[in-house]
Protein backbone atom coordinates (compact mmCIF):
# COMPACT_ATOMS: atom_id res chain seq x y z
CA UNK A 1 0.00 0.00 0.00
CA UNK A 2 1.08 3.81 -1.17
CA UNK A 3 -0.19 6.42 1.11
CA UNK A 4 -2.38 4.91 3.94
CA UNK A 5 -6.26 4.67 2.80
CA UNK A 6 -7.26 6.95 5.85
CA UNK A 7 -4.91 9.76 5.05
CA UNK A 8 -6.17 9.59 1.28
CA UNK A 9 -9.74 10.01 2.73
CA UNK A 10 -9.07 12.51 4.70
CA UNK A 11 -6.78 15.02 2.53
CA UNK A 12 -9.77 14.24 -0.40
CA UNK A 13 -12.13 16.03 2.48
CA UNK A 14 -10.21 18.51 2.99
CA UNK A 15 -9.74 18.88 -0.33
CA UNK A 16 -13.35 19.09 -1.18
CA UNK A 17 -14.10 21.03 1.62
CA UNK A 18 -11.86 24.29 -0.06
CA UNK A 19 -13.56 23.22 -3.43
CA UNK A 20 -17.07 23.76 -1.64
CA UNK A 21 -16.02 26.86 0.32
CA UNK A 22 -14.59 28.35 -3.13
CA UNK A 23 -11.19 28.96 -1.40
CA UNK A 24 -9.05 29.92 -4.13
CA UNK A 25 -5.69 29.53 -2.27
CA UNK A 26 -5.22 26.63 0.57
CA UNK A 27 -2.96 24.98 1.86
CA UNK A 28 -2.13 21.56 1.68
CA UNK A 29 1.00 20.79 3.81
CA UNK A 30 2.63 22.55 5.99
CA UNK A 31 6.33 22.65 6.41
CA UNK A 32 7.43 22.76 9.49
CA UNK A 33 11.02 23.80 10.56
CA UNK A 34 11.32 24.19 14.02
CA UNK A 35 15.36 24.79 13.89
CA UNK A 36 17.99 25.30 10.94
CA UNK A 37 19.72 23.90 12.97
CA UNK A 38 21.84 20.41 11.38
CA UNK A 39 24.37 17.75 12.05
CA UNK A 40 25.56 17.97 8.31
CA UNK A 41 26.18 20.03 6.16
CA UNK A 42 25.09 18.51 2.09
CA UNK A 43 26.45 19.84 -0.21
CA UNK A 44 23.42 20.91 -2.06
CA UNK A 45 21.93 22.24 1.25
CA UNK A 46 20.48 26.49 1.04
CA UNK A 47 18.56 26.11 4.47
CA UNK A 48 21.93 25.79 7.16
CA UNK A 49 23.37 28.98 6.21
CA UNK A 50 22.31 30.91 9.14
CA UNK A 51 24.13 32.99 11.82
CA UNK A 52 25.11 31.03 15.03
CA UNK A 53 22.05 33.22 16.82
CA UNK A 54 19.60 31.93 14.46
CA UNK A 55 20.70 28.49 14.40
CA UNK A 56 20.97 28.41 18.19
CA UNK A 57 16.38 29.37 17.99
CA UNK A 58 13.88 26.63 18.41
CA UNK A 59 10.33 26.50 18.26
CA UNK A 60 8.35 25.72 20.83
CA UNK A 61 6.12 22.92 21.11
CA UNK A 62 3.26 25.80 21.18
CA UNK A 63 4.48 27.35 18.33
CA UNK A 64 4.52 24.10 16.31
CA UNK A 65 0.81 23.32 17.35
CA UNK A 66 -0.17 27.23 17.03
CA UNK A 67 1.26 27.06 12.97
CA UNK A 68 -0.69 24.18 12.66
CA UNK A 69 -4.14 25.06 14.05
CA UNK A 70 -3.19 28.61 11.98
CA UNK A 71 -2.62 26.87 8.96
CA UNK A 72 -5.40 24.49 8.78
CA UNK A 73 -3.18 22.04 6.47
CA UNK A 74 -3.62 18.12 7.12
CA UNK A 75 -0.28 17.17 6.64
CA UNK A 76 2.41 18.35 8.03
CA UNK A 77 6.07 18.15 7.01
CA UNK A 78 8.69 18.42 10.03
CA UNK A 79 11.65 19.53 8.44
CA UNK A 80 14.81 21.74 9.07
CA UNK A 81 17.77 21.49 9.98
CA UNK A 82 17.38 18.25 11.26
CA UNK A 83 14.32 17.95 13.50
CA UNK A 84 15.65 15.17 15.79
CA UNK A 85 18.24 18.07 17.45
CA UNK A 86 15.13 19.42 18.84
CA UNK A 87 15.26 18.54 22.55
CA UNK A 88 11.04 18.42 22.77
CA UNK A 89 10.26 17.05 18.96
CA UNK A 90 8.62 13.57 20.55
CA UNK A 91 6.31 16.32 22.28
CA UNK A 92 5.89 18.13 19.01
CA UNK A 93 5.17 15.02 16.47
CA UNK A 94 2.78 14.12 19.88
CA UNK A 95 0.79 17.73 19.54
CA UNK A 96 0.32 17.22 16.34
CA UNK A 97 -0.93 13.94 16.33
CA UNK A 98 -3.51 14.37 19.26
CA UNK A 99 -4.34 17.07 16.54
CA UNK A 100 -5.13 14.29 13.87
CA UNK A 101 -2.42 15.85 11.33
CA UNK A 102 -0.68 13.71 9.62
CA UNK A 103 3.01 13.74 10.08
CA UNK A 104 6.02 13.74 7.53
CA UNK A 105 8.99 13.73 10.32
CA UNK A 106 12.16 14.05 7.68
CA UNK A 107 15.54 13.08 9.69
CA UNK A 108 18.83 12.05 8.16
CA UNK A 109 18.43 9.30 10.50
CA UNK A 110 21.71 9.81 12.40
CA UNK A 111 19.97 10.16 15.77
CA UNK A 112 16.71 8.07 15.02
CA UNK A 113 18.10 5.55 17.44
CA UNK A 114 18.08 7.94 20.42
CA UNK A 115 14.09 8.98 19.49
CA UNK A 116 12.51 5.57 18.47
CA UNK A 117 11.80 4.59 22.11
CA UNK A 118 10.45 8.25 23.16
CA UNK A 119 8.28 8.47 19.57
CA UNK A 120 5.13 6.27 19.17
CA UNK A 121 4.09 4.21 16.42
CA UNK A 122 0.60 5.87 14.59
CA UNK A 123 -0.83 5.54 11.65
CA UNK A 124 -0.22 10.00 11.40
CA UNK A 125 3.30 9.57 11.90
CA UNK A 126 5.87 8.30 8.92
CA UNK A 127 9.67 8.88 9.34
CA UNK A 128 11.02 9.85 6.03
CA UNK A 129 14.68 9.50 5.81
CA UNK A 130 16.57 11.13 3.46
CA UNK A 131 18.54 9.04 1.39
CA UNK A 132 20.15 10.58 -2.07
CA UNK A 133 21.79 7.33 -3.18
CA UNK A 134 23.50 4.12 -2.12
CA UNK A 135 26.63 3.87 0.05
CA UNK A 136 28.99 6.11 -2.02
CA UNK A 137 26.74 8.65 -3.27
CA UNK A 138 24.89 9.19 -0.48
CA UNK A 139 27.63 9.63 1.91
CA UNK A 140 29.19 11.73 -0.90
CA UNK A 141 25.85 14.04 -0.88
CA UNK A 142 25.91 14.49 2.55
CA UNK A 143 29.80 15.19 3.05
CA UNK A 144 30.29 12.45 5.71
CA UNK A 145 31.15 8.51 5.47
CA UNK A 146 29.21 6.67 6.97
CA UNK A 147 25.52 7.99 7.27
CA UNK A 148 24.53 5.58 4.88
CA UNK A 149 25.00 2.92 7.02
CA UNK A 150 23.09 4.72 10.08
CA UNK A 151 19.96 5.67 7.94
CA UNK A 152 19.93 1.96 6.64
CA UNK A 153 20.32 0.73 10.09
CA UNK A 154 17.53 3.01 11.41
CA UNK A 155 15.04 2.18 8.76
CA UNK A 156 15.40 -0.87 9.68
CA UNK A 157 15.14 -0.68 13.57
CA UNK A 158 12.28 1.60 13.05
CA UNK A 159 10.19 -1.19 10.40
CA UNK A 160 10.79 -3.65 13.22
CA UNK A 161 9.20 -1.26 15.90
CA UNK A 162 5.99 -0.40 13.64
CA UNK A 163 6.96 2.46 12.52
CA UNK A 164 5.52 3.80 8.80
CA UNK A 165 8.77 4.88 6.83
CA UNK A 166 9.70 6.62 3.91
CA UNK A 167 12.11 7.97 2.03
CA UNK A 168 13.24 11.08 0.72
CA UNK A 169 15.14 11.64 -2.29
CA UNK A 170 16.68 14.28 -3.93
CA UNK A 171 18.24 14.00 -7.88
CA UNK A 172 21.23 16.19 -8.64
CA UNK A 173 23.37 16.11 -12.18
CA UNK A 174 25.47 13.44 -10.73
CA UNK A 175 22.81 10.96 -9.54
CA UNK A 176 22.75 8.48 -12.48
CA UNK A 177 19.88 7.29 -13.46
CA UNK A 178 21.02 3.28 -13.31
CA UNK A 179 21.83 3.60 -9.62
CA UNK A 180 18.67 5.78 -8.37
CA UNK A 181 16.97 2.37 -10.33
CA UNK A 182 19.24 0.36 -7.58
CA UNK A 183 18.53 2.71 -5.04
CA UNK A 184 14.68 2.18 -4.95
CA UNK A 185 15.08 -1.55 -5.53
CA UNK A 186 16.85 -1.91 -2.66
CA UNK A 187 14.48 0.37 -0.45
CA UNK A 188 11.78 -1.54 -1.83
CA UNK A 189 13.04 -4.65 -1.71
CA UNK A 190 15.57 -4.95 0.99
CA UNK A 191 14.17 -2.25 3.45
CA UNK A 192 10.93 -3.07 2.34
CA UNK A 193 10.13 1.03 3.01
CA UNK A 194 6.47 1.99 2.95
CA UNK A 195 7.10 4.57 0.11
CA UNK A 196 9.08 6.75 -1.51
CA UNK A 197 9.48 10.66 -2.43
CA UNK A 198 11.88 11.89 -4.73
CA UNK A 199 12.69 15.59 -6.49
CA UNK A 200 15.29 16.98 -7.95
CA UNK A 201 17.41 19.48 -6.25
CA UNK A 202 16.72 23.32 -6.29
CA UNK A 203 19.80 25.32 -6.55
CA UNK A 204 19.82 27.07 -4.00
CA UNK A 205 22.33 30.24 -4.16
CA UNK A 206 23.88 29.60 -1.12
CA UNK A 207 24.77 25.53 -1.57
CA UNK A 208 27.88 24.91 -0.73
CA UNK A 209 28.30 23.58 -3.76
CA UNK A 210 26.21 24.76 -6.91
CA UNK A 211 28.21 21.88 -9.52
CA UNK A 212 25.47 19.77 -8.45
CA UNK A 213 22.01 21.40 -9.67
CA UNK A 214 20.48 20.22 -12.78
CA UNK A 215 19.12 22.74 -15.22
CA UNK A 216 15.61 21.79 -16.23
CA UNK A 217 15.60 19.83 -19.50
CA UNK A 218 18.41 17.69 -18.08
CA UNK A 219 16.04 17.13 -15.39
CA UNK A 220 13.23 15.86 -17.67
CA UNK A 221 16.14 13.59 -19.07
CA UNK A 222 16.98 12.18 -16.03
CA UNK A 223 13.20 10.97 -14.59
CA UNK A 224 12.29 9.82 -17.81
CA UNK A 225 15.19 7.54 -17.74
CA UNK A 226 15.22 6.63 -14.44
CA UNK A 227 11.21 5.88 -14.08
CA UNK A 228 11.35 4.29 -17.82
CA UNK A 229 13.16 1.07 -15.52
CA UNK A 230 11.02 -1.81 -16.20
CA UNK A 231 11.71 -2.23 -11.88
CA UNK A 232 9.40 0.73 -12.01
CA UNK A 233 6.13 -1.09 -11.29
CA UNK A 234 7.94 -2.08 -8.30
CA UNK A 235 8.60 1.26 -7.10
CA UNK A 236 5.91 2.75 -4.33
CA UNK A 237 5.78 6.43 -4.66
CA UNK A 238 3.94 9.11 -1.97
CA UNK A 239 3.36 11.03 -5.17
CA UNK A 240 0.17 11.35 -7.72
CA UNK A 241 0.88 9.88 -11.21
CA UNK A 242 0.36 13.56 -12.47
CA UNK A 243 3.19 14.95 -10.96
CA UNK A 244 5.17 11.84 -12.05
CA UNK A 245 4.09 12.86 -15.51
CA UNK A 246 5.12 16.39 -15.19
CA UNK A 247 8.79 15.54 -13.80
CA UNK A 248 9.32 13.61 -17.21
CA UNK A 249 7.64 16.21 -19.34
CA UNK A 250 4.51 14.60 -20.18
CA UNK A 251 2.67 17.35 -18.71
CA UNK A 252 3.07 21.49 -18.40
CA UNK A 253 2.45 22.51 -14.59
CA UNK A 254 2.89 25.61 -13.05
CA UNK A 255 3.94 26.05 -9.03
CA UNK A 256 1.15 26.45 -6.38
CA UNK A 257 3.84 27.72 -4.02
CA UNK A 258 0.83 28.66 -1.14
CA UNK A 259 0.34 24.63 -1.25
CA UNK A 260 3.51 23.73 0.96
CA UNK A 261 3.49 26.96 3.17
CA UNK A 262 6.69 27.15 5.56
CA UNK A 263 7.17 28.24 9.06
CA UNK A 264 10.02 28.46 10.60
CA UNK A 265 11.30 30.14 13.30
CA UNK A 266 12.21 33.39 11.73
CA UNK A 267 7.89 33.72 10.69
CA UNK A 268 6.19 32.27 7.92
CA UNK A 269 8.29 32.36 5.24
CA UNK A 270 7.78 33.85 2.11
CA UNK A 271 7.09 32.87 -1.06
CA UNK A 272 7.70 29.51 -0.66
CA UNK A 273 9.42 26.77 1.33
CA UNK A 274 12.78 26.94 -1.21
CA UNK A 275 13.33 30.60 -1.29
CA UNK A 276 13.02 32.88 1.67
CA UNK A 277 12.32 36.88 0.29
CA UNK A 278 10.50 37.69 3.83
CA UNK A 279 8.79 36.31 6.55
CA UNK A 280 4.93 37.15 7.92
CA UNK A 281 4.11 37.19 11.32
CA UNK A 282 0.91 35.33 10.14
CA UNK A 283 -0.62 32.75 7.68
CA UNK A 284 -3.25 34.85 6.90
CA UNK A 285 -0.67 38.02 6.27
CA UNK A 286 1.42 34.95 4.29
CA UNK A 287 -1.62 34.43 1.94
CA UNK A 288 -3.54 38.10 1.73
CA UNK A 289 -0.49 39.79 1.45
CA UNK A 290 1.56 38.11 -0.81
CA UNK A 291 1.96 39.00 -4.30
CA UNK A 292 1.77 35.54 -5.53
CA UNK A 293 1.84 35.98 -9.36
CA UNK A 294 5.00 36.96 -9.18
CA UNK A 295 6.23 33.74 -8.71
CA UNK A 296 6.45 30.41 -10.62
CA UNK A 297 8.08 29.42 -13.43
CA UNK A 298 8.85 32.19 -16.00
CA UNK A 299 8.24 34.58 -13.84
CA UNK A 300 10.79 34.68 -11.13
CA UNK A 301 14.79 33.55 -12.73
CA UNK A 302 14.80 31.82 -9.31
CA UNK A 303 12.17 29.58 -10.22
CA UNK A 304 13.75 28.85 -13.93
CA UNK A 305 15.52 25.19 -12.49
CA UNK A 306 12.27 24.07 -9.47
CA UNK A 307 10.62 21.09 -10.66
CA UNK A 308 10.62 20.39 -6.39
CA UNK A 309 8.05 18.53 -4.87
CA UNK A 310 7.20 21.26 -2.47
CA UNK A 311 5.84 23.51 -5.30
CA UNK A 312 4.50 21.48 -7.52
CA UNK A 313 2.84 18.22 -5.89
CA UNK A 314 -0.46 20.99 -4.72
CA UNK A 315 -0.36 21.93 -8.15
CA UNK A 316 -0.57 18.17 -9.19
CA UNK A 317 -3.54 17.02 -6.47
CA UNK A 318 -4.84 20.39 -7.68
CA UNK A 319 -5.33 18.52 -11.13
CA UNK A 320 -5.84 15.06 -9.75
CA UNK A 321 -9.17 16.46 -8.28
CA UNK A 322 -9.88 18.29 -11.76
CA UNK A 323 -9.98 15.46 -13.53
CA UNK A 324 -12.11 12.58 -13.41
CA UNK A 325 -9.66 10.05 -15.03
CA UNK A 326 -6.36 11.00 -12.98
CA UNK A 327 -8.76 10.55 -10.06
CA UNK A 328 -9.06 6.67 -11.03
CA UNK A 329 -5.70 6.66 -11.93
CA UNK A 330 -4.20 8.20 -8.41
CA UNK A 331 -6.61 6.05 -6.51
CA UNK A 332 -5.69 2.93 -8.56
CA UNK A 333 -1.75 4.26 -7.35
CA UNK A 334 -2.72 4.55 -4.11
CA UNK A 335 -4.83 1.17 -3.91
CA UNK A 336 -1.67 -0.54 -5.31
CA UNK A 337 0.95 1.77 -4.24
CA UNK A 338 2.60 2.05 -7.25
CA UNK A 339 1.41 5.70 -8.51
CA UNK A 340 1.79 6.05 -12.30
CA UNK A 341 4.68 6.85 -15.02
CA UNK B 1 7.71 60.09 -23.16
CA UNK B 2 6.50 60.04 -26.25
CA UNK B 3 4.40 56.56 -27.01
CA UNK B 4 3.04 54.56 -29.64
CA UNK B 5 0.77 51.53 -29.21
CA UNK B 6 0.50 49.13 -31.97
CA UNK B 7 -1.67 46.04 -32.08
CA UNK B 8 -1.24 43.64 -34.88
CA UNK B 9 -4.94 43.32 -36.15
CA UNK B 10 -7.88 45.64 -36.63
CA UNK B 11 -9.65 43.65 -33.70
CA UNK B 12 -6.95 44.08 -31.31
CA UNK B 13 -6.58 47.40 -32.13
CA UNK B 14 -10.48 48.27 -31.91
CA UNK B 15 -10.59 47.05 -28.52
CA UNK B 16 -7.51 48.53 -27.27
CA UNK B 17 -8.57 52.48 -28.68
CA UNK B 18 -8.48 55.14 -31.03
CA UNK B 19 -4.79 56.12 -30.44
CA UNK B 20 -3.66 52.22 -31.30
CA UNK B 21 -2.32 51.94 -34.81
CA UNK B 22 -2.85 48.69 -36.74
CA UNK B 23 0.46 46.62 -37.69
CA UNK B 24 -0.93 43.78 -39.65
CA UNK B 25 0.95 40.68 -37.94
CA UNK B 26 4.15 38.31 -38.56
CA UNK B 27 7.10 39.85 -41.02
CA UNK B 28 4.72 42.42 -42.51
CA UNK B 29 3.87 43.72 -39.30
CA UNK B 30 7.80 44.38 -38.43
CA UNK B 31 7.99 46.29 -41.78
CA UNK B 32 4.62 48.30 -40.75
CA UNK B 33 6.04 48.95 -37.53
CA UNK B 34 9.52 50.47 -38.96
CA UNK B 35 7.47 52.66 -40.69
CA UNK B 36 5.13 53.93 -38.31
CA UNK B 37 8.67 54.35 -36.21
CA UNK B 38 10.27 56.48 -38.62
CA UNK B 39 7.11 58.43 -39.31
CA UNK B 40 6.09 59.26 -35.58
CA UNK B 41 9.84 58.89 -33.91
CA UNK B 42 8.30 57.27 -30.49
CA UNK B 43 10.71 57.06 -27.75
CA UNK B 44 8.44 53.93 -26.32
CA UNK B 45 6.33 51.51 -28.30
CA UNK B 46 3.46 49.24 -26.43
CA UNK B 47 3.28 46.07 -28.40
CA UNK B 48 -0.44 45.08 -27.74
CA UNK B 49 -2.18 41.97 -28.82
CA UNK B 50 -3.61 38.24 -28.18
CA UNK B 51 -1.94 35.59 -27.75
CA UNK B 52 -1.91 32.07 -27.02
CA UNK B 53 -1.34 30.74 -23.53
CA UNK B 54 1.81 28.47 -22.40
CA UNK B 55 1.34 28.67 -18.52
CA UNK B 56 -1.02 26.09 -17.55
CA UNK B 57 -2.31 27.87 -14.77
CA UNK B 58 -3.75 30.82 -16.94
CA UNK B 59 -6.90 31.07 -18.37
CA UNK B 60 -8.59 33.40 -21.51
CA UNK B 61 -8.66 36.70 -20.33
CA UNK B 62 -5.52 36.62 -18.41
CA UNK B 63 -2.84 39.68 -19.20
CA UNK B 64 0.87 38.93 -19.29
CA UNK B 65 3.16 41.56 -19.06
CA UNK B 66 6.10 41.17 -20.57
CA UNK B 67 9.52 41.30 -18.60
CA UNK B 68 11.22 39.44 -21.58
CA UNK B 69 10.64 38.86 -25.54
CA UNK B 70 12.19 35.93 -26.91
CA UNK B 71 12.43 34.52 -30.59
CA UNK B 72 12.02 30.69 -31.07
CA UNK B 73 16.10 30.38 -31.07
CA UNK B 74 15.66 31.47 -27.33
CA UNK B 75 17.27 35.21 -27.91
CA UNK B 76 15.86 37.89 -25.58
CA UNK B 77 14.72 41.20 -25.24
CA UNK B 78 14.36 43.20 -22.16
CA UNK B 79 12.23 46.08 -21.78
CA UNK B 80 13.33 49.10 -19.08
CA UNK B 81 13.08 46.98 -15.58
CA UNK B 82 11.77 50.49 -14.13
CA UNK B 83 8.63 50.98 -15.90
CA UNK B 84 8.20 47.13 -16.06
CA UNK B 85 8.05 47.10 -11.99
CA UNK B 86 5.66 50.42 -12.37
CA UNK B 87 3.41 48.85 -14.67
CA UNK B 88 3.05 45.56 -12.43
CA UNK B 89 2.53 47.46 -9.71
CA UNK B 90 -0.29 49.84 -11.76
CA UNK B 91 -2.05 46.53 -12.64
CA UNK B 92 -2.10 45.47 -9.03
CA UNK B 93 -3.26 48.18 -7.89
CA UNK B 94 -6.26 48.11 -10.48
CA UNK B 95 -7.45 43.99 -9.67
CA UNK B 96 -6.31 42.96 -13.00
CA UNK B 97 -5.83 39.40 -13.45
CA UNK B 98 -2.38 39.57 -15.37
CA UNK B 99 1.36 37.67 -14.46
CA UNK B 100 4.57 39.49 -15.34
CA UNK B 101 6.39 36.56 -17.92
CA UNK B 102 7.97 36.15 -20.98
CA UNK B 103 6.73 35.80 -23.99
CA UNK B 104 8.30 33.50 -27.16
CA UNK B 105 7.55 34.69 -30.50
CA UNK B 106 6.74 32.18 -33.30
CA UNK B 107 6.42 32.29 -37.01
CA UNK B 108 3.13 30.20 -37.29
CA UNK B 109 0.60 29.55 -34.69
CA UNK B 110 1.25 27.14 -31.46
CA UNK B 111 -1.50 24.85 -32.42
CA UNK B 112 -2.05 21.39 -29.91
CA UNK B 113 -1.92 21.29 -25.98
CA UNK B 114 1.23 19.22 -26.77
CA UNK B 115 3.33 21.67 -28.99
CA UNK B 116 2.34 23.85 -26.21
CA UNK B 117 3.67 22.14 -23.49
CA UNK B 118 7.02 21.28 -24.96
CA UNK B 119 7.45 25.40 -25.69
CA UNK B 120 6.32 26.04 -21.91
CA UNK B 121 8.95 23.27 -21.13
CA UNK B 122 11.71 25.01 -23.32
CA UNK B 123 11.15 28.40 -22.39
CA UNK B 124 9.09 28.76 -19.31
CA UNK B 125 7.32 31.77 -21.29
CA UNK B 126 3.58 32.24 -20.32
CA UNK B 127 2.34 33.06 -23.66
CA UNK B 128 3.04 33.08 -27.37
CA UNK B 129 2.37 34.98 -29.68
CA UNK B 130 3.76 35.62 -33.98
CA UNK B 131 4.88 39.54 -33.33
CA UNK B 132 6.76 40.61 -29.93
CA UNK B 133 10.33 39.72 -30.47
CA UNK B 134 10.39 40.99 -33.97
CA UNK B 135 8.49 44.28 -32.79
CA UNK B 136 10.81 44.64 -30.01
CA UNK B 137 14.37 44.33 -31.99
CA UNK B 138 12.88 47.10 -34.37
CA UNK B 139 11.74 49.17 -31.86
CA UNK B 140 15.72 48.67 -30.36
CA UNK B 141 16.82 49.12 -33.82
CA UNK B 142 15.35 52.49 -34.22
CA UNK B 143 16.29 53.47 -30.97
CA UNK B 144 12.76 53.11 -28.73
CA UNK B 145 11.81 51.26 -26.08
CA UNK B 146 9.66 48.93 -26.04
CA UNK B 147 6.86 47.52 -23.27
CA UNK B 148 4.18 44.34 -24.70
CA UNK B 149 1.21 43.52 -23.30
CA UNK B 150 -0.66 40.69 -24.87
CA UNK B 151 -4.34 39.07 -23.49
CA UNK B 152 -4.15 35.18 -23.65
CA UNK B 153 -7.44 34.09 -25.77
CA UNK B 154 -6.26 30.29 -26.20
CA UNK B 155 -5.13 28.58 -23.05
CA UNK B 156 -2.01 26.04 -22.90
CA UNK B 157 -4.89 23.28 -23.02
CA UNK B 158 -7.00 24.60 -25.45
CA UNK B 159 -6.61 22.78 -29.27
CA UNK B 160 -6.48 25.68 -31.98
CA UNK B 161 -8.95 24.68 -35.04
CA UNK B 162 -7.61 22.93 -37.89
CA UNK B 163 -7.66 25.96 -40.87
CA UNK B 164 -5.77 28.18 -38.21
CA UNK B 165 -2.58 25.72 -37.96
CA UNK B 166 -1.18 27.44 -40.76
CA UNK B 167 -1.83 30.51 -40.19
CA UNK B 168 0.64 33.03 -41.07
CA UNK B 169 -0.40 36.39 -40.35
CA UNK B 170 -1.56 37.25 -44.08
CA UNK B 171 -4.98 35.71 -44.02
CA UNK B 172 -7.90 38.32 -43.13
CA UNK B 173 -10.34 38.21 -40.69
CA UNK B 174 -13.20 36.98 -43.73
CA UNK B 175 -10.95 34.87 -45.50
CA UNK B 176 -10.02 33.12 -41.97
CA UNK B 177 -13.70 32.50 -40.98
CA UNK B 178 -14.50 31.23 -44.33
CA UNK B 179 -11.94 28.70 -43.78
CA UNK B 180 -13.29 28.13 -40.49
CA UNK B 181 -16.76 27.55 -42.16
CA UNK B 182 -16.19 25.37 -45.11
CA UNK B 183 -14.57 22.61 -42.23
CA UNK B 184 -17.46 21.23 -40.29
CA UNK B 185 -14.76 19.08 -37.92
CA UNK B 186 -13.33 22.80 -36.97
CA UNK B 187 -16.39 24.24 -36.01
CA UNK B 188 -16.71 23.32 -32.65
CA UNK B 189 -13.13 24.34 -31.40
CA UNK B 190 -13.95 27.74 -33.28
CA UNK B 191 -17.40 28.22 -30.86
CA UNK B 192 -14.23 27.40 -28.32
CA UNK B 193 -12.25 30.50 -29.51
CA UNK B 194 -15.21 32.40 -30.32
CA UNK B 195 -16.10 32.42 -26.57
CA UNK B 196 -12.55 33.24 -25.45
CA UNK B 197 -12.24 36.34 -27.37
CA UNK B 198 -14.40 38.27 -25.48
CA UNK B 199 -13.00 37.97 -22.18
CA UNK B 200 -9.76 38.33 -23.88
CA UNK B 201 -10.57 41.33 -25.96
CA UNK B 202 -12.06 42.85 -22.56
CA UNK B 203 -8.89 41.98 -20.76
CA UNK B 204 -7.40 44.19 -23.13
CA UNK B 205 -9.30 46.67 -23.09
CA UNK B 206 -8.82 47.42 -19.28
CA UNK B 207 -5.08 46.69 -19.44
CA UNK B 208 -3.96 48.05 -22.53
CA UNK B 209 -4.80 52.40 -21.41
CA UNK B 210 -3.17 51.19 -17.82
CA UNK B 211 0.28 50.24 -19.11
CA UNK B 212 0.02 52.87 -21.79
CA UNK B 213 -0.39 55.51 -18.98
CA UNK B 214 2.92 53.83 -17.06
CA UNK B 215 4.80 53.87 -20.25
CA UNK B 216 4.37 57.46 -20.71
CA UNK B 217 5.24 58.72 -17.32
CA UNK B 218 7.84 56.61 -16.51
CA UNK B 219 11.27 58.00 -17.29
CA UNK B 220 13.88 55.30 -16.96
CA UNK B 221 16.89 55.50 -15.23
CA UNK B 222 18.45 52.92 -17.52
CA UNK B 223 18.96 49.41 -16.39
CA UNK B 224 22.53 49.87 -14.80
CA UNK B 225 21.69 52.28 -11.83
CA UNK B 226 18.75 50.07 -10.74
CA UNK B 227 21.01 46.76 -10.09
Amino acid sequence: MGIPLRQAFAVSRYLLKQKLLRKERYPLVLMLEPLYRCNLECEGCGKIQHPEEILNTYLSPEECWEAAEECGAPVVSIAGGEPLIHPQIDQIVEGLIERKKFIYLCTNAILLDRWLPKLKPSPYLTISVHMDGLREQHDKAVDREGVFDKAVAGIRKAKEQGYRVSTNTTVFNDSSPTEMGDLFNFLMDDLNVDGMMVSPGYDYPKAPNQSVFLKRPEMIATFKSILDSPDRRRWRFFHTPVFLDFLQGKRAMQCTAWGNPTRSVLGWQRPCYLMNESYAKTFVELIEETEWERYGYGRDARCTNCMAHCGYEATAVGATMASPLEGVRAALGTMGGRGSS
Amino acid sequence: MSLLVVAPTPREARAIGPDCRVTGAGERGALALADLLREHKPETVLIAGLCGGLDPSLGPGHLILAREALDESGEALQPPAMTVTNARRAMRNEGLRFVCSRLVTVAKPVATPDAKRDLWNEHGAAGVDMETAAFARVAADHGAGWMALRAIIDPAAMSLPGSLHGWDGERGEFATALGIALRPRDWLGAGRLAAALRPALRALREGAPIVARVARDTVPLGDDLLA
